[in-house]
């Protein structure tokens, strides 16, 4: 379904039920056959991280889809349930001040049976906003990274 | 699926074997070999790698319903780096993105720089120098001087190292 820019206005309004410290959690590749990451090495801060590509709207306008920790809580599930049948992506996870710091607005948007907790990130996402959303990232548990290359 | 590059010695020097690439036309077997030219930087085969690996995700391969990546993206990609890059640069790091784009990028020598290519003639770049400070955001077109010269500093660091 595309999203105007009209529709995107009436429908998305930041929830404020949200609490600034609540975890968000996405998805990111790290698929090893045949290898396609969306997660880079950083060879100057010697550390791998997710790209600034994996923080972006769908092509036909849908917002970013992120896990909502409070919504995991209140289904009795943890963060590592996102990763269920995704065994070839890892879970980067940063708090909703963040976003809300860089424009940005967040709603829950529930998705039965399985993805209880999902809600959407919308706002302009400029490179800038990609690069805060990387700086600000954690990792959820270990991703099971291959060791520093050689040369990148 | 493997796509394995190898070296065709019967191809002229300087010829990277650009006009058998044809990312429309995905390979349907394992262990598929695409010849390439002796001379091809080693980032052009590393890059030709990553970017059919990219063009074999299926549809919702990031879990969230993102479309299959566009073999138009790919060519666009191979076409800009080919204008931009020197033969010794640093191969870059591809990484395909949601909203159907595909990101080429280096953090090394201090040098950050995201290439994000959309089309032929839309990139969104992000570059930043942690030696000199000089940042730039923006979207190039058809001119890539700014590119271009980004390469330049990056590659003479690399080779300075």
């Amino acid at each position: 379904m595309s999203l105007s820019g009209e529709a995107l206005e009436s429908e998305y309004v930041d929830d404020p039920s949200i609490s600034d410290e609540t975890l968000l959690y996405r998805r990111v590749l790290k698929k090893s056959d045949p290898p396609v990451r969306q997660i880079i090495w950083d060879g100057i801060n010697k550390c791998w991280r997710p790209s600034s590509a994996a923080f972006s709207d769908h092509k036909n306008g849908s917002p970013m889809s992120v896990g909502l920790g409070d919504a995991l809580e209140q289904h009795g599930l943890t963060p590592d349930s996102l990763l269920a049948g995704h065994e070839d992506f890892a879970l980067v996870c940063f708090e909703a001040k963040v976003v809300r710091s860089k424009g940005l607005g967040i709603i829950r948007r529930p998705i039965p049976p399985k993805e209880l907790a999902h809600g959407e990130v919308f706002g302009k996402k400029t490179k800038g906003v990609k690069n805060a959303l990387v700086n600000n990232s954690a990792w959820h548990g270990d991703p099971e990274l291959p060791p520093p290359p050689s040369e990148i | 699926m493997t796509v394995a590059l190898a070296v065709d010695n019967t191809l002229s020097p300087g010829h990277f074997g650009q006009d058998d690439i044809d990312f429309t036309k995905l390979p349907k077997s394992r262990n598929t070999v695409v010849s390439l030219s002796k001379r091809v930087p080693a980032w052009h085969k590393a890059s030709v790698t990553a970017l059919y690996n990219i063009l074999s995700l299926e549809s919702n391969w990031d879990t969230y319903g993102a479309a299959r990546i566009n073999p138009k993206v790919a060519e666009a990609v191979t076409d800009l780096l080919t204008s931009i890059m020197q033969a010794d640069s640093p191969t870059p790091q591809i990484v395909p993105s949601s909203n159907g784009n595909i990101q080429a990028e280096w953090h090394c020598h201090n040098i950050d720089l995201e290439i994000e290519v959309e089309s032929k003639i839309s990139s969104h770049v992000y570059y930043y120098d942690h030696l000199s400070k000089e940042e730039w955001d923006g979207v190039i077109s058809q001119d890539l001087a700014p590119l271009v010269e980004f390469i330049n500093i990056l590659t003479r660091r690399y080779k300075q190292v």
